[in-house]
């Protein structure tokens, strides 16, 4: 079985931060990289799979040499080979990431494409879904269990509110976006870190590699601004004792009935 | 032969009364034995001979002379123990005098008479006597020592009761022997004669009977005693002297790094393969006194380690069967994988928190602590670890501090104050303070460090700290048993230390403290490494700080095991204590004793109690207040501040006692000084 892994290194900003002077993004001085937080759990379902039913684990990228830092974290787990598209691809354009996508699926034909359902940093949960209706694959979104059945089906469980549980069966190859806490992904320890430099790491120029990108494509909206919340400010944090903390709450009582 | 009756030459007679073919038989009997017993002894070397040695053959002499020093010293089987180690020493120094006794009646009947000289009489023979019989009442009632205590085990009753029916059976064959012969000279055998007064009244032809049967039946048990030496509770006389021959002196100090040779093999311990010789004799030589169980933190809050079991687990898995039967079993097969599930729990492996207590009090010298720890080093390598502890080190490894803080703002508690802290990176110093985690980031301990940070200031200390550029000194990480991470940690902190010029490192964190004094210098970085404690009590003494006043307060110290038990510093806090006024009340479990507070070996980073009963910090809050009245419960080190002031509010004695550190304590005893510095 053949598992591809789309993953994505996620911004995370500083408590102080500064905006681009265009007011578009965060100052990238200001962020730190790091796996985005449903990805382990993809990887984790994928090496279970593989490790079951043997096959090989392929992580996917699309970004620059930051971007490498999910891939790292994914081989160091134990995925078998990685891939980087070299495009900067905005963070608010799921669909251009996607036809990046797209174009390895086509080469590489994977039986089955875990996805995280969605990056921490941009939040809008459309790669996977996208990069499914762009290869045609069956796909099934949030999905908190996958077991595997003969001949071809996974048969998969989706938790919806109120305590329901919906279990659905799905033919390969698919596309799957999986949820958090489907699984306690492995530590990957200092040693195996360390290893996956070892392991192969393929960069694709998407010019000139043939795989049907979509440069100059993005998904349709525009992003005009971004900025900061006013009133993020507005809790305060009582230290001390309990009897400063309570001292402190009583002044604050006392002054909103004044 | 003829009966040998009071001779003019005081001495008595060997094998007495024997044909050529009973001698033939018994000198067989005795090969055999001998044999039986060198095979249960060469067998483990079948399972020893591929495991790593770490100890340069140099040493040998020096190291069999500190393990016979220490053995004949009695010393470690003493500490702590006072009934026991009489006991021992009983049965220790009798043991040795009988084999001594023998091997000296051996060497005279069949070495020396054969040859010509026989020196197994006059003078000589009655000192031997008296010895002999002193020294087999000493035996005797060391032996009734040991039976006296309770909690002995069926293996325990067997070996004692072997040695005992030996030694009252050789009395019993003295007394025939004196009652036969009279020899004259009873005041040589002064057991044997009173043993021999009742015997007196039987008929000589009784006597003759019971003599010869006596003399097989002794001479058999003892025989067949020697031959199961290898196989019973008695193989700790070479396997506990092999232990205490190999032991490493700073085994509680620093962990091992991984050989060369093993650099791409899977880290720790997965399979008895891959054991250190060390740590396979250790199996083999553990008594079973239980003096581990006994001060194991873990254990005495109902988790579910007891070093003991974990060892002994460890020894039947490693010699296949149950140890007697394992002789007659093909159980050297090295490649054994240790078994996890109802062989050695990993549940027990978490409990413990690389306190050090175990190998402090083992009597011969087993690591059990750092035993733990390589078998940890292959649960992490195999990725199985809770996830809390789990996301720890990813931050660790992340972002350097286990506060998932960014890096940045380590040095952010310095705003606090109203003065600069020098940058140790940009400008020399004469004592770098590596500031550690917890002082670093924690909101509680950062008001110790500001307030350690105003003593420096105000006594004129030239110091500096690293700000972004320190990270976890990697202590806990590497007693969790996260090698790799440990060593990228230490690296790193090297690389930035080797950039800096100052003459000593100053640390309030006993953690980072034996870190950085012990196992660093593996890694390229030695340096002169001393305890906040040390230095104030430095600046105290040279007068810096000018005089204290007088708190007159009662408090108690906890030692740190860091700082105390497995580095020694147990003088300095007390000496400030003392310096301030205070009247220090000691817990029954202070020094080298003390107990752990439950955060070590990465214990404060997991979430998974084990059943703990309660945290070993209440347990020790409780044993603070039956001292009576006190102010403080003070300490040295800045996970105790967490641990402690949190165990003083679950378990409800906030209105009791009240958490200081030793910092805090000085703060108020040298105000004055330091409201000039703000």
């Amino acid at each position: 079985m053949r598992i591809m892994v789309p993953v994505k290194s996620v911004a995370v900003p500083d408590e102080e931060f500064e905006l681009t002077s265009d007011g578009l993004d965060i100052d990238p001085d200001f962020l730190d990289f790091t796996s985005n937080e449903w990805d382990p759990f993809a990887v984790e379902q994928a090496l279970q799979m593989v490790e079951a039913a043997g096959g090989e684990v392929i992580v996917v990228t699309v970004g620059g040499k930051e971007a490498e830092e999910a891939l790292m974290a994914a081989l160091a787990m134990g995925a078998d080979r990685a891939i980087r598209v070299d495009i900067a691809v905005a963070g608010f354009d799921p669909l251009a990431a996607a036809r990046h996508l797209a174009g390895v699926v086509a080469r590489e034909a994977p039986d089955l494409v875990l996805c995280g359902v969605q990056s921490s940093d941009a939040a809008h949960g459309a790669t996977g879904v996208a990069l499914a209706g762009l290869v045609d694959y069956p796909h099934i979104a949030v999905v908190k269990s996958i077991a595997s059945d003969p001949a071809g089906y996974l048969t998969v469980g989706r938790e919806l509110e109120g305590g329901v549980v919906q279990q659905m069966e799905i033919r390969l190859p698919a596309v799957l976006t999986v949820q958090s806490g489907i699984n306690d992904p492995r530590y990957a320890n200092l040693r195996a870190i360390k290893q996956a430099r070892g392991k192969p790491l393929e960069v694709v120029d998407p010019a000139s590699s043939g795989l049907e990108g979509a440069a100059g494509r993005g998904s349709g909206p525009r992003l005009r601004q971004i900025y900061e919340l006013k009133d993020r400010a507005s809790a305060e944090m009582i230290r001390g004792g309990p009897r400063e903390v309570a001292e402190r709450i009583n002044e604050i009582i006392a002054e909103a009935l004044r | 032969m003829t009966p040998v009756s009071a001779a003019a030459v005081s001495t008595r007679p060997v094998l007495w009364h024997f044909t050529p073919a009973l001698e033939a038989l018994w000198y067989v009997l005795v090969v055999c034995s001998v044999a039986v017993c060198a095979f249960g002894f060469a067998r483990p070397l079948l399972k020893y001979r591929h495991a790593t040695w770490s100890r340069p053959w140099p040493e040998m002499p020096r190291r069999v002379y500190a393990a016979a020093r220490s053995i004949g010293s009695q010393a470690t089987v003493r500490a702590r123990h006072p009934f026991i180690g009489a006991a021992h020493a009983g049965v220790f120094y009798g043991f040795l005098v009988l084999l001594a006794g023998t091997t000296i009646l051996l060497i005279a009947h069949d070495i020396a008479r054969p040859l010509g000289l026989d020196f197994f009489n006059g003078a000589f023979y009655l000192g031997y006597s008296l010895t002999l019989d002193l020294l087999g009442a000493v035996f005797i009632v060391g032996l009734l020592m040991f039976m006296s205590r309770d909690g002995l085990g069926t293996a325990d009753r067997v070996f004692l009761w072997t040695l005992l029916t030996l030694a009252v059976g050789g009395f019993v064959e003295e007394g025939l022997r004196i009652a036969m012969e009279e020899p004259g000279y009873n005041w040589a055998s002064p057991i044997g004669w009173l043993v021999s007064l009742p015997l007196a009244l039987l008929p000589i032809g009784t006597l003759a009977d019971l003599r010869h049967g006596v003399w097989w039946a002794h001479g058999l048990e003892a025989l067949v005693f020697v031959a199961l030496i290898p196989y019973t509770r008695a193989s700790h006389m070479v396997h506990s002297f092999a232990s205490m021959v190999l032991r490493d002196d700073r085994a509680e100090q620093r962990l091992q790094t991984i050989p060369p040779s093993r650099a791409d093999a899977e880290t720790g311990y997965g399979s008895f393969a891959d054991f250190e010789l060390k740590h396979l004799i250790d199996l083999d030589a553990c008594t079973e006194c239980g003096r581990c169980d006994d001060v194991c933190p873990a254990r005495a809050v109902e988790m579910p380690l007891s070093p003991r079991s974990l060892v002994t687990d460890l020894r039947d898995q490693a010699n296949g069967e149950q140890h007697p039967a394992a002789v007659f079993s093909r159980s050297t097969d090295r490649e054994t994988e240790i078994a996890w599930e109802g062989g050695v729990a990993q549940a027990a492996l978490w409990s413990c928190t690389q306190c050090n207590a175990c190998v402090e009090v083992c009597p011969v010298s087993i690591e059990q602590a750092p035993i733990i720890n390589q078998l940890r080093r292959r649960l992490v390598e195999e990725g199985e670890l809770e996830p809390s502890l789990q996301s720890t080190l990813e931050a660790i490894n992340k972002s350097g501090n286990s506060f998932s803080e960014n890096r940045r703002k380590r040095g952010r508690w310095t705003r606090d104050l109203p003065f600069e802290v020098v940058d140790a990176r940009a400008a020399s110093v004469d004592v770098l303070w590596f500031v550690g985690d917890h002082a670093s980031f924690d909101p509680r301990i950062r008001r110790v460090t500001c307030d350690l940070a105003r003593i420096y200031e105000a006594a004129g200390v030239d110091f500096g700290i690293l700000y972004e550029g320190e990270r976890n000194a990697g202590n806990d990480v590497r007693r969790v048993g996260e090698e790799g991470l440990f060593e990228s940690l230490a690296e790193a902190n090297i690389a930035v230390l080797e950039e800096c010029d100052f003459k000593r490192i100053v640390t309030s964190d006993p953690h980072s403290l034996n870190t950085l004094r012990n196992e660093y210098g593996d890694f390229g970085g030695s340096y002169e490494v001393i305890h906040h404690t040390s230095l104030l009590l430095e600046l105290i003494e040279e007068g810096r700080l000018g005089e204290p006043r007088r708190l007159g307060r009662t408090v108690t110290y906890h030692d740190p095991c860091f700082l105390g038990r497995i580095n020694g510093g147990f003088d300095a806090p007390r000496q400030l204590l003392a310096a301030a006024g205070c009247e220090l009340r000691e817990m029954p479990l202070n020094r080298e004793n003390s107990f752990c507070c439950g955060a070590g070996g990465g214990r404060i980073w997991m979430s998974e109690d084990y059943g703990m009963a309660e945290r070993p910090s209440e347990s020790r809050i409780r044993e603070a207040l039956e001292l009576g009245d006190l102010d403080h419960f003070v300490v040295s080190c800045p996970k105790d501040v967490t641990m402690y002031e949190d165990a003083i509010k679950t378990t409800g004695s906030t209105e009791q006692i009240s958490l200081r550190e030793v910092t805090e304590i000085l703060v108020e005893a040298f105000a004055p000084v330091l409201t000039e510095v703000g």
